[in-house]
């Protein structure tokens, strides 16, 4: 292979390197001198065939053979990002319709629920426990108020209503308000969790 | 283009590995191109593109979105590639030895006897004395040469692949182009 006194020139010519006066230079140097001629046409060629080449593409699968791979490499975490994502909007379908379901069921009027009414005044959607008396069981008041001046042994609940503890009042179980729409549901959840458990 | 990559590969950091696949699928062929145009056959060339995913993958948390992660990728396949050239060389040599040359030359040794599909592209003579004359340049020569005029890099986006200088790419360039020409001088005429 020759190499010619411009060669340097040549390759810089090829990278677009050469601009102003050294491109003009250059360049007419080149219709003038033969070597330099043959030589730039040569590799110019060769670079122009080079560049033309196939391009070879990956065989199909390609991807689905790399994925399984890396599967059996490195078995994927579970990620619980997406299930929790999934089920989110399951969950807020239950809701919503067991909601619904709750709202049209559930009594707007009042409504005691007690285990017996043994020793309980009951007047103006209101219930009495009154005093000295000693109520056992659980006692669930729906869109009423009650008054406790005695003793429960257990729970007193009420559902958009109050629970007055008067002077010797005594509740061995929980007491609970229920009032916003968002409680009730799940206080029903809770109590259809509750029936499910037992 | 760019901002949709960085995307996905910020996914594929999380772990997502539909968005690793995502990148596989962009960059495949340009990895396979590359193998193939290094090794000069098609199962070397899928081995080490899919070797480079691998190690990619592997990797990802190692990438730094301050570099674009097309150099990123193209660094990690050509260091595999130039590695296995390397090891082929240093066990070619060995045999050389033992059986002497007269087999044939480093392109028929490394092709299989029995062609598939995908060897139909090496069939005509003109290809396959390109691939000839590229399998004749020093590995170095040969990565800066086909990401130029292969992969249509500039010469700032091979000196990063490399990590190399500039200059010593525009070195490695032009003996690339010396070469190719002296072995494809007869066709110039």
């Amino acid at each position: 292979m020759s190499t010619s006194h411009m060669n340097e020139r040549m390759h810089q010519y090829l990278d677009e390197e050469l601009t102003g006066a050294e491109l003009e230079e250059f360049e007419s140097h080149i219709t003038t001198c033969a070597d330099c001629q043959s030589e730039l046409k040569e590799l110019d060629s060769a670079m122009h065939q080079f560049a033309q080449t196939d391009w070879v593409k990956a065989p199909a699968g390609f991807t689905e053979n790399l994925m399984e791979q890396l599967n059996a490499m490195h078995p994927p975490k579970r990620n619980w990002r997406v299930p929790i994502m999934k089920y989110t909007g399951v969950a807020a379908a239950v809701l919503l319709v067991f909601g619904l379901g709750v709202s049209i069921t559930a009594p707007e009027k009042f409504a005691l629920q007690a285990d017996n009414t043994q020793g309980l005044v009951v007047a103006d959607n209101k219930v009495i426990v009154p005093a000295g008396t000693e109520y056992n069981g659980d006692l669930v008041i729906q869109n009423g108020d009650v008054e406790v001046r005695g003793k429960v042994n257990g729970n007193v609940t009420t559902l958009n209503g109050r629970v007055y503890r008067m002077a010797g009042a005594d509740i061995s179980g929980e007491t609970e308000e229920v009032d916003q729409a968002a409680e009730k549901v799940a206080y029903y959840a809770k109590r259809l969790w509750h029936d499910l458990a037992k | 283009m760019e901002l949709m990559e960085i995307r996905i590969v910020k996914r594929a950091q999380k772990g997502d590995r539909l968005a690793f696949a995502e990148l596989v699928e962009l960059y495949k062929d340009k990895l396979y191109n590359l193998g193939y145009r290094m090794l000069g056959n098609p199962q070397e060339a899928e081995d080490i593109a899919q070797e480079a995913f691998l190690r990619a993958y592997k990797n990802l948390d190692k990438y730094n979105a301050s570099h674009k992660f097309s150099t990123w990728i193209y660094r990690i396949a050509t260091n595999l590639c130039i590695d296995r050239m390397r090891k082929k060389k240093a066990s070619y040599s060995l045999d050389a030895e033992v059986d002497g040359i007269e087999g044939g030359d480093m392109y028929t040794r490394l092709s299989s006897p029995d062609l598939g599909p995908e060897d139909e592209v090496m069939r005509t003579e003109t290809q396959r004395e390109v691939q000839d004359a590229i399998e004749a340049l020093p590995e170095n020569y040969r990565a800066a040469v086909i990401l130029k005029y292969l992969h249509d890099m500039s010469l700032q986006e091979i000196a990063d692949v490399l990590e190399v200088p500039v200059s010593t790419v525009k070195t490695r360039i032009h003996r690339g182009r010396e070469a190719l020409r002296a072995g494809l001088r007869h066709q110039s005429r």
